[in-house]
């Protein structure tokens, strides 16, 4: 089953509803289809298949407003015989009626009004407009509604009075007025026209707006306190109801303040031809024109209704008219009557603006012509060929394109004399005039006003608007929604770069930069290029290490494998730099014990063991105590292994252990000695009393600190002497630094290996130097050695192997630098020969 | 080499045979050389851990703790220097537990806030007074020289090498420069000439210490083989005397 | 790290340096304890540093066997060397006889050994320093060692003469031309560690962590 969207929501709807079951708003358009319709009637009426169900939704509304205001149908009926309902618009019908009317009744009734007359014979009264049942606009049911509440409801139904159309005007009772706009137009202009507008004027309203047609009940939309711009107004009277003052005179008297000259002049129009005009341009002016002096017959054309659905028409073809209001703001909230069906192609029912007071109101429908000199201007928003887009009035009424075709009838209305205000407010060159009825080919559909079409949602423009298939969709090529079908394009818009509108600068660049550029180019295209991958790596043979060992290996080896004496020839000059050593040791007292600080790593011991020794031996010989330290855990170690050479251990020598915190220690140390290193190291399992402190003996000795040889030492100034044994640089650095503002005064001397001696000597070199002795390498070992004991030990057993090493390390400098020397006099010689055989 | 005995002649061995090991990388790296170096590591290692916990922290912290009564505990004296440390101690090892690691933060600030201090203390008043002073006193001893024996060519050479390798040595690692035209950055012609200097004087002084080194180590190579020596002799005594 | 504890740490390191600083210069008696306090602290931590250290060396070998990464064998050796060490070191002390064995037959040979092919490196390192390179730097560098060397070992092939004037040349290399380079190094070795440590209580550089 078909499902049709609801242009307010866009919800899907069974194809025969009427109105939407989600918003309540009106899905089949408002112009009935009582018929063939004529040109104008064509534009609005609805397809086929929907004008029946516009038909049947614009009579169920109408219907509902003819039913509250309780008008006797027979007289829509009555209304929907006289006119064809797809020939002419209701309002020429009723305008045609009314003139008939006035004919009869002028003779009779010449000082009643004739809206009084319309009142008194409501069976003369016209028929609504819409003869249907439920079809009666919103606007217009609302204002009756209003009118009902207001004014006692009548005894009897409300005659068919023309000006009875500004109170449906005002309750919202639909009778062919369509644009909203021109109704709140019509409002403010009615009350300027008040002052205008006379009793004959009122007169002639009151015959035209008779011969609209028994408007029905109100269609029970109370509207008004939806609509925006009703929100002020009083509450609606009974659905369907009228609100006519309690006498037919009371309104006259209202009515008959207002004058309405341009009505009297319009009474003198001759008939308008009924090739010309549109019937929805025509004006109340210009339907007064219709009054009794003029007789406007509709053409009977075949196929073609006439128009209808002016609220002042008499015997209108009832338009269908969409049980429930079109727009969501004009749902009421009471149930809706049936509206008077609209004839086919008549100009769709407008909806009121905001209704003014009653007593407005009742000016209002007194004036006849201020609410039909705005009826120009429904022409001026129907176009004439109104194809695209489809128009409000055509959506309302379930149309997709209002219709063209008027059937030749001429809906002209430019006869019509118009007063100025209501010329001027005809609109552009080419709108209908006064009295020009519109062709029905150039009917255009009748559109909202902008004001309204600003209220109206979007998405009611959906539901005419033809839906693209899904494969019909284009396909969305680029970007995050690349796939997908009915999304917009964002290529065109988004993705496509387009040129900087703005002139670019000129960029300076300097020679520096270009260079830099052209860097950090060139490294982008190394990153980009393939590089082979990386051949295994040749595996070579070290031959050049593999001499130099086998040169070493030998010359230190076969003198010692060898015993041989071929550096025989021990040094006869002793360094400087010994004697003040030598100095230092034999100046030490022997009740007190010197610190010694063994700080090498095992590595070096080696060297320093063979320097150390001789050292360490003058000191046991000259019978100074001993007492080792260590900031390296094998220190302590080291000590003892050469330390036991010479002397016994808590006899000669002690050991305070490991000072662990590198200057940190040598600080807590320096300042503390005894809780720096509170416990020692190889302490004697059996200990003589001689070796323990006085005092001690017979106590457990779990600590160096109990010993004799270091009596009562509490700070490092009372070590006779600091010694320190070392092979690099930095621990040699340290005991300099931190220990002697600890010393008072007391010797620092060192025992280096011949590699840290350079960076040690400038502590020596000076008038007042931290170190006071340095002895260092193995010349100096063997002449202490020899100094000491008159011979040589292990120095000796090492000097040969000592020096063929050091002569086979000065050949290889030798030959290397020769080759070098060499090969570089060789390259230049090349470069040079070239260079010259180039030239 | 003295009479062994059994253990100390395994023991022997056993450094001969890891002397052996180490010295086969003169051929190249090789298993042995490896698995010598991986055992000296272990060793080293242990060593100096148990060292550390019998030398320091033994006495210094764990041996008060337990010799202490719990009220002795909480004297001042022993909260100073026996509960914080402790409490100190706690913090860093919780500095190995990723969770814990930031609770290690304060014992390292005291380490080496206080070492910080201490390479300060002793750079300003170890080094860089005394070696300044020592550096204008070599311009003295020019006039009043200790050794009267100098002749005074040696005298002026002394006076004018040594503040000259001095100045020259720290010029040199001066790197501040003037950023030309051409965007290069050169130092002043002075700077230059004078960090020429002292880069020469920088290669000498590190040329006496590269002979230094290689005479220590040729030292050492030497007491290796005799070692090496020693035990062959030793060995081959044993064999042949039975 | 949120930035109180931050700070915090910064403050101790601060304070306790300024503390050990003070006393370098100024000789009164709460600086003076607050100062010998605050390294008997950093001794102790330095201690436990080191054992933290050595279950490091543990933990580091010990996943490496687990994930058998290249070279794993060698660290099962250590493992086991290390713990065998430690586990005598705490049964019978660092200075009984077997821990004194364990030094002198496995731990000194070693490390001997080990520094006795420096030799050979320094002899391969100068052969091919004095091929390839020949800017002036290079020469007084090989020119110095040369002539140290040449000077240190009196050569039976030199007379006497030769051997004093020699040895002469040595000691102005080591004594006079090295000492002012030497002195040089020093000064600007002292000066970047003052630097240095300016910057660690000024808590500038923040070595032990944020």
């Amino acid at each position: 089953m078909a499902e049709i969207r609801c242009p307010m929501c866009s919800q899907p709807n069974p194809e025969d509803a009427e109105v939407c079951v989600s918003c309540h708003a009106r899905l089949k358009p408002l112009i009935a289809n009582n018929g063939p319709s004529s040109a104008a009637d064509d534009r609005l009426e609805t397809p086929a298949p929907q004008a029946d169900s516009g038909a049947a939704q614009g009579s169920d509304w109408l219907s509902r407003m003819r039913s509250g205001a309780a008008e006797p149908e027979a007289r829509d009926e009555e209304q929907s015989e006289n006119i064809t309902p797809d020939a002419t618009p209701d309002w020429l019908g009723r305008l045609r009626d009314t003139q008939a009317r006035q004919a009869d009744q002028q003779a009779e009734q010449e000082t009643e009004p004739d809206w009084a007359a319309q009142r008194a014979s409501p069976e003369d009264s016209q028929p609504a407009p819409d003869a249907q049942e439920g079809e009666v606009p919103d606007w217009l049911a609302r204002i009756r509604q209003r009118e009902s509440e207001e004014i006692v409801a009548q005894p009897e139904a409300p005659e068919i009075d023309d000006v009875d159309w500004r109170s449906r005007l005002g309750q919202g009772d639909s009778a062919g007025v369509e644009d909203v706009e021109i109704s709140a137009r019509l409002m403010g202009q009615m009350e300027e026209a008040e002052a205008d507008l006379g009793s004959e004027s009122d007169q002639a309203a009151l015959e035209f707006s008779q011969s609209a047609g028994d408007e029905p009940a109100s269609a029970g939309i109370d509207d008004r306190q939806e609509l925006p711009f009703m929100a002020e107004e009083p509450s609606s009277p009974a659905s369907g109801e009228y609100d006519y003052p309690e006498e037919p005179g009371a309104l006259d008297a209202d009515v008959s303040e207002v004058e309405l000259p341009w009505l009297a002049s319009a009474e003198s129009q001759p008939e308008p031809s009924p090739d010309e005009g549109d019937s929805s341009g025509l004006a109340a002016g210009e339907a007064a024109a219709f009054s009794e002096d003029l007789e406007f017959e509709w053409p009977e054309v075949e196929g073609l209704d006439k128009p209808s659905g002016m609220p002042w028409e008499g015997g209108a073809v009832a338009h269908e008219v969409p049980e429930e209001p079109a727009f969501d703001w004009l749902e009421s909230s009471e149930p809706q009557q049936s509206a008077p069906p609209m004839d086919e192609g008549a100009l769709p029912r407008e909806e009121p603006e905001v209704a003014p007071a009653k007593s407005a109101e009742e000016r209002i429908f007194g004036v006849e012509l201020g609410l039909d000199a705005d009826v120009p201007e429904v022409a001026e928003h129907v176009p004439p060929e109104a194809v695209e887009p489809p128009s409000t009035s055509a959506l309302i009424l379930g149309e997709e394109q209002p219709p063209t075709d008027t059937g030749g009838v001429d809906l002209s209305l430019d006869d019509i004399d118009l007063p100025d205000w209501l010329a001027d407010m005809q609109g552009p060159a080419g709108a209908p005039g006064r009295g020009e009825i519109v062709d029905d080919a150039a009917l255009a559909p009748a559109t909202l006003p902008s004001w309204l079409e600003a209220m109206r949602p979007v998405d009611s423009f959906r539901s005419v608007m033809d839906g693209e298939s899904a494969d019909s969709q284009a396909v969305e090529s680029a970007g995050p929604l690349a796939g997908l079908r009915g999304v917009l394009m964002a290529e065109p818009v988004v993705a496509m770069p387009h040129p900087a509108t703005i002139g670019s600068a000129g960029l300076e660049v300097t020679e520096r930069q270009f260079a830099q550029a052209e860097i950090l180019q060139h490294i982008l295209v190394e990153e980009e290029r393939e590089f082979p991958p990386a051949q295994p790596a040749r595996t070579s043979l070290p031959l050049l290490r593999w001499i130099i060992s086998i040169v070493l290996v030998l010359s230190v080896a076969m003198p010692t494998f060898l015993p041989s004496i071929f550096f025989g020839v021990f040094p006869k000059k002793l360094f400087p730099d010994f004697s003040k050593f030598i100095a230092v040791v034999e100046s030490l007292p022997t009740d007190a014990p010197a610190l010694v600080v063994f700080d090498y790593p095992p590595g070096y011991n080696g060297e320093l063991s063979t320097i150390a020794g001789p050292f360490l031996e003058h000191l046991v010989r000259r019978g100074v105590p001993i007492a080792t330290l260590s900031t390296t855990p094998t220190g302590p170690l080291l000590a003892e292994a050469i330390l036991s050479k010479y002397g016994e251990n808590w006899t000669n020598y002690i050991h305070l252990g490991y000072l662990s915190g590198g200057p940190t220690a040598v600080q807590v140390f320096a300042a503390a000695p005894r809780s720096a290193v509170p416990r020692g190291f190889k302490i004697p399992t059996t200990l003589q009393d001689a070796q323990i402190k006085d005092g001690l003996q017979g106590e457990r000795i779990n600590s160096a600190w109990q010993s004799k040889l270091l009596g009562d030492v509490e700070r490092l100034s009372d070590f006779s002497m600091v010694a320190v044994i070392t092979a690099g640089p930095e621990s040699a650095r340290t005991w300099a630094e931190q220990a002697p503002n600890w010393m008072d005064g007391k010797p620092l001397i060192m025992v280096l290996s011949a590699g840290a001696e350079p960076l040690v000597r400038p502590y020596h070199e000076s008038t007042n130097p931290q170190v006071q002795g340095i002895i260092a390498g193995m010349p100096t070992a063997v002449g202490y050695e020899l100094y000491i004991n008159g011979q040589t030990h292990a120095a000796e057993n090492r000097w040969d192997a000592f020096g063929f090493g050091m002569f086979s390390v000065l050949l290889i400098l030798l030959v290397g630098g020769l080759y070098g020397l060499g090969r570089g006099l060789w390259r230049l010689g090349m470069r040079t020969t070239r260079g010259g055989v180039d030239d | 080499m003295t009479e062994l005995s059994g253990l100390d002649l395994v023991g022997t061995l056993i450094a001969a045979l890891l002397t052996v090991m180490v010295l086969t990388y003169i051929i190249g790296d090789n298993f042995l050389f490896r698995l010598a170096t991986y055992i000296f590591i272990g060793v080293a290692a242990g060593y100096a851990g148990s060292v550390a916990a019998h030398s320091v922290l033994g006495p210094g912290l764990f041996s008060p703790l337990l010799d202490s009564s719990l009220q002795e505990i909480f004297e001042s004296t022993n909260i100073i220097n026996l509960l914080i440390p402790c409490l100190m101690i706690l913090l860093l090892t919780l500095k190995i537990f990723p969770g814990g690691a930031r609770y290690g933060g304060l014992p390292m600030a005291i380490l080496v806030g206080v070492g910080a201090a201490v390479v300060v203390g002793g750079g300003i008043t170890g080094t860089l007074i005394p070696q300044s002073l020592s550096a204008t006193e070599t311009v003295d001893s020019l006039l009043q020289s200790s050794n009267a024996e100098e002749p005074i060519f040696e005298r002026l050479i002394y006076a004018v090498v040594m503040p000259l390798g001095t100045i020259s040595t720290l010029i040199y690692f001066r790197f501040s420069a003037k950023r030309e035209l051409s965007g290069e950055a050169r130092r002043p012609f002075i700077t230059s000439v004078l960090a020429a200097v002292g880069k020469f004087f920088i290669a000498a002084t590190f040329g006496v210490m590269y002979a230094g080194a290689l005479a220590s180590s040729i030292v050492i190579l030497a007491e290796r083989f005799k070692f090496l020596k020693d035990v062959l002799t030793m060995l081959a005594d044993k064999l042949v005397g039975g | 790290m949120k930035l109180g504890a931050h700070l915090v740490w910064a403050v101790v390191a601060g304070a306790a340096g300024l503390f050990v600083l003070l006393g370098y210069f100024i000789d009164y008696e709460i600086i003076v304890a607050m100062r010998l306090v605050l390294m008997r602290w950093a001794v102790l931590i330095a201690a436990w540093a080191l054992m933290l250290g050595i279950v490091n060396i543990l933990y580091v070998h010990f996943i490496k066997v687990q994930d058998m990464e290249p070279g794993w064998p060698y660290s099962i050796v250590l493992m086991l060397a290390l713990i065998a060490t430690v586990i005598f070191g705490f049964l019978f002390r660092p200075d009984s006889e077997i821990m004194v064995m364990v030094f002198n037959y496995i731990h000194l040979p070693i490390e001997t050994s080990l520094m006795a092919l420096l030799p050979i490196t320094l002899a391969v390192a100068g052969f091919r320093l004095v091929i390839q390179k020949r800017d002036w730097a290079s020469m007084a560098f090989a020119g110095a060692a040369f002539f140290v060397l040449l000077g240190t070992v009196q050569w039976p092939f030199f007379s006497d003469d030769m051997f004093e004037n020699l040895s002469g040349l040595r000691e102005w290399l080591v004594q006079v031309l090295a000492s002012g380079g030497a002195r040089g190094i020093l000064l600007g070795v002292a000066l970047g560690a003052i630097v240095t440590g300016l910057r660690v209580l000024l808590a500038v550089d923040r070595p032990y962590g944020d």
